[in-house]
This record gives structure tokens, sequence and C-alpha cells, in this order.
């Protein structure tokens, strides 16, 4: 039992020191140290206090045993004597005389004393032995309690040692943050830096990647692109070569014939080998072909564009000729009439000086120029007298001549390719046809480049042919170009000009409109003639009249001749003398006149003086 | 204290153009201020209408709770103002845990560690108030209404009942006279003793305790003087019956019962109802009279639940008991920390349950402190030392290991690298294994904690 309190009490101490222990999650290896050896102390003690208890129990167990012993061997012998004291009452009952009796009993009871006696030793002893154990229990509790104060004290000397470990502990970390907050500001500053670096770095790595992907890009398109045109190109040219074969077998020779198809068929070949390169990677092909499809689109729709900005900007243009035009012709009119009215007053200065100074009959000079009176006039007097009737001829069949140009541009579709055609098919009715006689001539076999240029120029020169046939090239293009049909139409039309017109009728059957077979030659004569001409009235303006009108106005401005100004300056000098003379006439007058006012003066002074002279004699007379 | 005609007495007015400043930006209001007659007198003493109201409502709480719809400051100002002393039935849903609560527990007892009890000051006060009724029931005197009336506003609260005594039915003074006469007739005692002896019935009450968690008992009298009686300090077989019929009912997780003479019977009778708890994970027997039949017992317990923690120190569990222990724990899974300090396992309890470490990976912590073991038990669970890994510690003091015992375990810790403490004191082991074994203990430690620094978590036993 002693044990067991002291026991109970120690375990009760321990788990409520561990329980002290048990919560901070990191230690230093200082108060680790410290808790180890600390608590170690408790522990022993427990192991101590259990030591001891295992010593009490063996030491009662001891006790219990020789008590055990003792009893036994008491009760052995308490039964010998107890077996004796019967027996002897055998002997006592058999006794018959009352002394003897007497004695027996007396033995007896001396026995039975001495039985109880030997009882009563035993249990004084054992109560002794009790009462041993009793005090030694209490100096047991006395000491386990003396134990236990000086374990309190040393636990809260501990806890002191602990708290003051824990303080210092504490102190340290509240003095570190502000180190490592100073630390970790550095840190993060240079981490910061770095990051920003490489990040410079990467985005500049990364720019210089998407610049040489965009450059690699462009490349492979110009790339794409180039292909796409040499193969398109090369394809054209066979197919031209081809088709053009049969028909020109009509107006050329075997030789050049052959030479046509050889030179045919090696295009045929070429562009075989070629198809087989473009074959080989199809993917390519088609990834090609789906550019250039777009590259088409976008291409269509970009010269639609250009071209409504080049209709726009020829309006544009012919507004302001017209209105340059029409401010020439009012500056014109204007400076004219006054050269002119000027001219007539130098004729009436010189009739003037004829007749009344020289006294001579003057002749009006016969100019003609001064009978004009617009810029116009000389032009139609110097004009071509072969533009005349072509002009009226071509007002007059502009209805069938463009029908004609349509019919011949329909016809010969067999001649254009079917991509041409597609391609056209979005332009304007007019625009077609022009495309397609632009493609009829390069498939008479013109240099690819120049008709790759005329292309581009003729489709502009739609509507505006005026403005476009000033330029040399074109004019010459088209000259050369009436020329070939020319002959063409000669040959193919001319010869047979009724099968052709037949034929016409035939194709036009179906139209809504028939073409007047007899108006169908001069219209095709035309369109022949009317691009062979190059019609006076399309020279400019500035090359038109710049020596008529010079003549002109170096007429206007001889209207006093040359003998006539020398007359004039003689008249002059005569005149300026005389004028002279009048002048000194003039002023001599002048002076008589002012002398004659003097003479006055004085005579009207002196008859006043007189006057007075006479009043103060007649007064002194008087007085 | 207001004065009723401020005019008439000499300076009690002052005009508000004096007392501009108070107010500078409203210049135009004027203000009047009164000074009482009484120059004690302050406006701080004047308690505001609202604070009156809430005295009143202080004061009448027993008739009318008006609580739920104030404002939290006038709530705080209740649970200041009220009186400890009302009844539970008022307070004890309707308050909630703070102040009053505080104030209850310090106005009755002394020492409140309130971080024992989950820093709940009401958890606290009605844990402490349900021990108070209990250690204080007198069986046969004390009416069970008195606790059980109590218990329908504790039962939400209680989580932990430490009961550190139960009285015993006070003797009337006829029982010598029944004594005399029992000698006549055994039997009529015996069932007298057991009819009157039982001690305060647990049954009612851990009926209605539906939270409660751990439960710890103690059948002994405190401070019995010269009192003293055997029978203060154990439990009764009725005791027993009544208790362990209570613990099937409720869903504690620890049980602990110290001191009260708990022999195999007793012991048998406790384990056959605790046999198929759902959620036991601590059970506590030390400072019992446990034999080999109740370890045979607990050992049928360890095999079928599922204990984390078992305690029997300081009971008389031999060889026979421990063998039984230890079969259960080669096929136990969940203990982790058995205590055996203090009993009479000796070499071959403590060679059966080296043996069933073998099989077994959960335990971590063993205590076989003072059994009487020699070098025979520490070189079997020597050999078992090197093979574990799950061991954390384990205790071998006051045992009479003896140098070769020693050596054996030395030997053993050479090749461990997980045990963290191996207590070999008074064990008779000489100095220079003593050393070696403490030295690997701390690298053990040492490598631990940094494991553990790692992982950022940190267990301590």
């Amino acid at each position: 039992k002693q044990g067991n309190e002291k026991e109970v009490v120690v375990e009760a101490l321990t788990s409520c020191s561990f329980s002290v222990f048990a919560f901070q999650p990191h230690y230093p290896q200082k108060i680790m140290n410290l808790r180890r050896d600390l608590t170690a102390f408790v522990t022993d003690i427990q192991t101590a206090a259990d030591a001891k208890v295992v010593q009490k129990r063996t030491q009662l167990g001891e006790a219990k045993q020789k008590r055990e012993e003792l009893l036994e061997k008491d009760v052995k012998s308490s039964q010998e004597k107890f077996d004796e004291i019967a027996s002897r009452w055998l002997i006592v009952s058999q006794k018959v005389i009352l002394p003897d009796l007497q004695e027996a009993l007396n033995k007896q009871q001396q026995l039975c004393a001495v039985l109880i006696q030997d009882k009563k030793k035993l249990i004084n002893e054992l109560q002794q032995e009790l009462k041993l154990g009793d005090d030694s229990y209490v100096k047991h509790l006395r000491k386990n309690a003396e134990e236990i104060d000086l374990m309190i004290e040393r636990m809260e000397d501990q806890i002191q040692i602990l708290t003051q470990a824990y303080r210092e502990e504490l102190a340290q970390i509240e003095v570190r943050p502000a180190l490592d907050q100073e630390t970790n500001d550095l840190l993060r500053a240079s981490e910061s830096l770095r990051w920003v670096r490489s990040m410079c770095l990467t985005l500049e790595s990364l720019a210089e990647r998407r610049k040489k992907v965009e450059e690699y890009e462009e490349k492979i398109h110009k790339l794409r692109f180039k292909n796409a045109h040499n193969t398109k190109v090369l394809e054209m040219e066979n197919n031209a070569k081809e088709q053009v074969c049969p028909n020109m077998e009509l107006n050329c020779n075997n030789a050049s014939c052959l030479f046509i198809f050889s030179s045919g068929k090696r295009m045929h070949i070429y562009t075989f080998t070629v198809m087989t390169l473009c074959f080989r990677d199809e993917n390519n092909l088609q990834k090609l072909k789906n550019l250039y499809t777009k590259e088409q689109k976008e291409f269509t729709r970009h010269s639609r564009k250009l071209s409504e900005n080049y209709k726009r900007q020829i309006q544009k243009y012919e507004h302001f000729a017209v209105a340059d035009g029409k401010t020439f012709e009012e500056m014109w009119l204007m400076t004219d009439a006054e050269a002119k009215q000027l001219a007539e007053r130098a004729l009436l200065i010189d009739s003037v000086i004829c007749k009344q100074l020289l006294g001579l009959s003057w002749e009006r000079p016969h100019l003609a120029s001064l009978e004009l009176s617009g810029p116009s006039r000389p032009q139609e007097l110097a004009g071509n007298s072969d533009s005349g009737p072509e002009r009226q001829e071509e007002n007059f069949f502009s209805d069938t001549q463009e029908k004609v140009k349509e019919l011949l541009c329909n016809e010969t579709d067999f001649l254009v390719e079917t991509k041409v055609l597609k391609l056209l098919a979005p332009l304007e009715n007019e625009e077609q046809t022009d495309m397609k006689l632009v493609t009829l001539l390069y498939v008479s076999s013109y240099s690819a480049h120049l008709c790759l240029f005329l292309k581009l120029n003729i489709s502009s020169t739609t509507e505006t042919k005026l403005e476009e046939e000033r330029t040399t090239s074109v004019g010459r293009f088209s000259i050369t170009l009436a020329n070939k049909w020319f002959a063409c139409l000669q040959d193919a039309c001319a010869s047979s000009d009724f099968g052709k017109a037949e034929e016409t009728r035939a194709t036009t059957n179906s139209g809504p409109e028939l073409i007047n077979p007899d108006h169908v030659l001069p219209a095709l004569k035309t369109v022949t003639c009317f691009c062979l001409s190059c019609p006076s009235y399309l020279i400019p303006a500035s090359q038109r009249d710049s020596s008529e009108h010079e003549a002109y106005w170096e007429s206007l401005g001889n209207v006093v001749s040359e003998e006539k100004l020398k007359l004039w300056d003689a008249a002059e000098r005569n005149l300026k003398q005389y004028h002279a003379v009048l002048m000194e006439i003039s002023d001599l007058t002048l002076e008589t006149d002012r002398l004659k006012q003097r003479n006055a003066e004085l005579r009207m002074q002196l008859q006043q003086r007189l006057s007075s002279t006479v009043r103060l004699f007649l007064l002194t007379i008087f007085l | 204290p207001f004065s009723k005609h401020p005019l008439s007495h000499q300076g009690v007015v002052s005009s508000g153009t004096r007392s501009v400043p108070f107010s500078p930006s409203k210049g135009q209001r004027k203000m009047r201020r009164i000074i009482a007659e009484n120059p004690n007198w302050s406006l701080v003493v004047v308690p505001s209408l609202s604070s009156m109201c809430l005295q009143s409502i202080v004061n009448n709480f027993e008739e009318k709770q008006i609580f739920e719809q104030l404002t939290p400051g006038q709530r705080d100002f209740i649970q200041e103002g009220l009186s400890p002393t009302l009844p539970l039935r008022v307070t004890a849903n309707l308050i909630p845990d703070g102040v009053y609560w505080k104030r209850c527990c310090e106005r009755r007892w002394d020492l409140c560690d309130v971080s024992r009890y989950g820093h709940s000051w009401r958890r606290m006060f009605f844990e402490r108030h349900l021990e108070n009724l209990i250690e204080l029931f007198i069986p046969e005197v004390t009416e069970p209404k008195a606790v059980l009336d109590v218990l329908p506003f504790c039962k939400s609260y209680v989580r932990r009942l430490n009961v550190s005594q139960l009285l015993p039915p006070i003797k009337e003074p006829q029982g010598e006279k029944d004594g005399e006469e029992n000698d006549l007739d055994l039997a009529i005692d015996s069932e007298h003793d057991e009819a009157c002896a039982h001690h305060f019935d647990f049954g009612l009450v851990l009926r209605e305790l539906t939270h409660l968690e751990e439960l710890a008992l103690v059948y002994r009298v405190k401070e019995c003087g010269m009192n003293f009686e055997w029978k203060m300090f154990e439990m009764t077989k009725r005791d027993c019956e009544s208790l362990a019929k209570a613990l099937n009912v409720t869903f504690l997780q620890l049980f602990r019962l110290h001191q009260s003479n708990v022999e195999d019977k007793k012991c048998r009778l406790l384990v056959k109802h605790l046999l198929d708890h759902p959620s036991l994970r601590e059970l506590d027997l030390s400072h019992n009279l446990i034999g080999n039949g109740g370890a045979r017992a607990i050992g049928k317990l360890l095999a079928r639940s599922k204990l984390e923690v078992l305690n029997v120190c300081d009971n008389k569990i031999g060889e026979l008991g421990a063998k039984a222990i230890a079969r259960a724990l080669s096929r136990n899974s969940t203990l982790s920390s058995l205590n055996l300090r203090l009993n009479l396992v000796r070499d071959e309890g403590g060679a059966a349950i080296g043996e069933a470490l073998r099989s077994n990976t959960t335990l971590h912590h063993l205590n076989l402190g003072g059994n009487d073991m020699t070098w025979r038990a520490a070189s079997a669970l020597s050999d078992v030392l090197i093979e574990n890994k799950t061991l954390r510690s384990i205790n071998l003091s006051c045992n009479n290991l003896g140098k070769v015992g020693g050596k054996a375990l030395a030997e053993a810790m050479s090749h461990n690298t997980t045990l963290t403490e191996l207590n070999v004191l008074l064990t008779e082991v000489d100095e220079q294994n003593a050393s070696f074994v403490s030295e690997v203990v701390c690298a053990n430690q040492r490598s631990e904690h940094k494991k553990q620094r790692k992982t950022g978590s940190i267990k301590y036993p």
C-alpha cells in the first residue's frame, strides 16, 4: 500500500511534466538535451520508485512466508498439545478417586493455560509485528511525503530552468526575425533582379526567334509563290503552244509549224517533267495550290479595287482636263480679244499718223488672223482631212463595232484557256473582251513578257483608251496589233466574206439581235483601222498647235510693220520737236501774260497815288 | 442628487456661450449644463437607461429570459451581470460559453485550468459539477434525483468524467449487530452485504451522457482518516455488474479504473461487456489486483476490439497472463502502447511478448519495468529489436538483466535505427553497454528529429 501511494503521485507528476513538454514542435539542440536530461531525472525517480515497490513486495512476501511458517509451526505445536490434552481427558475420565481427579484436572488446566499462553504470546507477537508494520508504514509515508516534496522542489527548479531556456530561445527567435527580415529582403531583391534579367534574356531570345520565324516564313512564301508562278507560266506557255499549233497551221509554213510543234513538244516534255517534279511532293503542290487560289482571289479583289481606283482617278483627270481646257479657252479668248483690240488701236493710231501727220493715204492691212476667235480654229484649219470621214464612220458603226469585237472574242474562246476564262468571269463584259483580245494576241506568239505587260495595260484601257493610248508604247502596240489582225482578217474574212458573214449569222442566230451582214466588214475594218490609225485628235494639245499659234500670235504682233515703226519714230521725233517749240511758246505766252498783269497793276497803283496826292493837295488848299 | 431649481444656487448655470469650445462647429447651438448640488456627484455615475434596462433583465433573468434578441454588446453585459447561482435549467442551454461560465467556475473552484477542458468554460463547469455530485453521492441517503435532474442540461457538454472518489453507503448502527448475527448465518451475511454496500450506480448516468468520451473512476474514499476500512477501497460485485452494463451502452473512448481492487473475476466481467465496444481506444486498469485470469480476458479483448493503448501496470499478471496477452498481440493490428510495469511477467512472459513482436507492426511503446525478468528475456527481446522497425520505446528498468542481458541489448541496438528510448536503469547492466545503448538511442532521436523536421510533423509520445 505504501509504495502504491507514492507510485501514483510520481506518475501524476511525470505525466504532468510530460504534458508541459509536449507541445512545442521544434527545438534546438540545447533544449532537446535539456529536456532529455531533466526528464531523465524524473524517469529515474520513477524507476527508483518501481524498484522500491518491487523490493517492498519481496519483503512483504518474505514476511508473509515467515508468518505463515510461524503460524503453521504454532498450529502444529498447539495441535500436539491439544491432542495431549484430549488424550489426557480419557485418563481423567478413568480416574475415580477425587484427589486424583482433582490433580488430573489441575494438570489439564495447567496444560490449557500453557496453550492459551502460547496463543496469547503468538497473538502478542503478531500484534507487535503489526504495530511495527504500522510504524514503518507511517515512517514510509513521511519519507515519501518528504521525497515528494523534494521532488516537487526539484521539478520546480527544472521547470524554472526550462522556462529560462525557453525564454532565451524566444528572445533569440525574436531577435532572429529582424536579421531574417534583412537577409530576406536582400535575397528577395537579388532574386527579383535575377528574375527580371532572365526574363529580359528570354524575351530577347523569343523576339529573335520570332523574327527568324517571320523571315523564314517570308522566304518560304516567296519561294512558293515563285514556284507557283513559274509552274503556271510554264503550263500556260505549253498549253498555249499546243493550242495555237493547229490554228497556226493555216497561215504558217510547214517549217515554222514544225518548229512550233517541236518547241511545243519540248515544252510539253518540260512541263511533264515539271509536273512530275511537282507531283513528287504532292502535298507541297496542294499547299501551293491552296495558297495560289487564295492569292488569286486576293489578286482579283485587289485588281478590281485598283481598277476602280484607276477609273476614279481617270474621271478626276478628265474632269480636270475639261476644266483646264475651259479655262484655257477662256484665257485664249480673252487674250485674243485684248490683242485684237490692241492691234486695232495700233492700226487706228497708224492711220491717224499716216493720214493726219504725214498726209498719206492709209490702207488697212489684210490680216486674216484678226478674224480668228477660238483656239480650235487653227487646228481645224490645219486638221487632217482623213480623220473626218473615219470618225463619222466610227460613230456610225460604234454599236456594231462593239458587237463584232465581242463576237470575235467569243468565237475565239476556244483558243483561250479555260483558266483564263474562269479568271475573267467576274470582270465586266467589256473588260472580258479586252482580256480575251489580249490572250489572243498572246496566243499569236508574242513574247510572254510583252504580253503580261500588255495585259496589265490593256485591262486598264478598257474605257479610257484616249488617255492610255497617249503612251507611245501602247500606240505602237496597237499599230502592230492592228497590222497583225488586219493581215489575219484579210486572209480569213476578206477572201470569203460571205462565208464569214454566214458563219457570223449562224453563230449569232441565238442572240436576240442580229448584226447586219453588210455592217460586219466595215465594222471589222474600222476596228482594225481604229487600231491602225493614230488619229490626230489624239495628239496632245501641247504638240498640236504650238507653231501655228506662234505664227498667229506673231502675225498679231506684227500688225504694225517695221517701216511703219520707223516712220512712227520719225514722226515722234518731229512731234517731240514740235512739242518742245510749243512748250516754249506756251512759256512765253505765260510770261507775257504775267507782264501784262504787272503792268496793269502798276498802272492802277500810279492812278491811286496820283489821286491821293491830288486830294492832299486839295485839302491843303482847302485848309 | 439633482438640484430642482438650478438658478437658486450660486454658479449653477453656466451659459452656453462660455462652453462654446465644447462644440465649435455648431457654435450657434446653445448648450446647457446642470451641475449638481452635491459636489461628489458626476455624470458618469448616472446609468444610462439602456444599461438600467439590461440590469433589470439581469435581475429578472430567472423569471423571464431575454437574451437571444440582444446585440452582442448587451449580451456581454448580461453575461457579466448574471448571478452564478441561477438554476441550471435556465442558463444551461441559453448562455453561450464564455464570461458567465468562467465566473461560475471561478466562484466554485480555485484552480481552473480551462485548457484541460478544450478551452470551454461551460464544459469545465458541467463536468466538474457532475463529478462533484457523483463524488458526494451517498447511496441510500442522497436522492438519485439530485444527479438525474442535472443530466438533461449537462449531457451535451460533458465529454469527460474523472471521478476521484465514490462513497460507500453509511453503515447503520445496527450494522454491528448484524455483524454479530452474521457469524451465525454466513449466507445471509453475504447477501446483505451485497445489498447494502454498493456504490453509486453509473447505469443511470452513463445512459444519459451521450457525448461522454472519457471515463475515469476510482472506488475509494479520500481523506478517510481513522475511519479506514478495506471495504472503502474496493468495488463490490454488484458495482462491477452495474458499471459493466453501463459501459456497454455508452460510446466512450477511454476507460480508466484505478486502485479499486479489481480482481480476476471483476476484470473478466468488465472485459466481457467491453468486448464488442465500438469506440473504445484506451483501457487503463492499473493499480489493481488482476492476475492471470484477468489477463487472459484482456488478451481476448485485445484480439477483438480496436484498442490502441492498454495500461495494466501494478497488477499481478504472471507468466500465463503475459503469454495470453502476447498471443493477442501477435494477431492484433491496432495496439500502439502496452504497459505491463510492475507485474510478474518474468522470463517466460517477456520471451513470449518478444516473440509476438516479431509479427506485430503496430506497437510503438512497451513497458516491462519491474517484472522480475533476467537475461533470458533480455536476449529474446534483443533478437526482436534487430528485426522490428516499429518500436519506438522500451522500458526494461528494475529487472535483473545482468551483464549478459546488457551485452545482448547493446548488440541489438547496434543494428537498430528506430528505437528512440530504451530504459535499462537498475538492471545491473554494466556501464559500458548502458552508455553504448544510450548513445545509440540519442543518435536515433536526433535522426528522428531531423526526419520530423523535414516532414514538418512531430508526434510526441
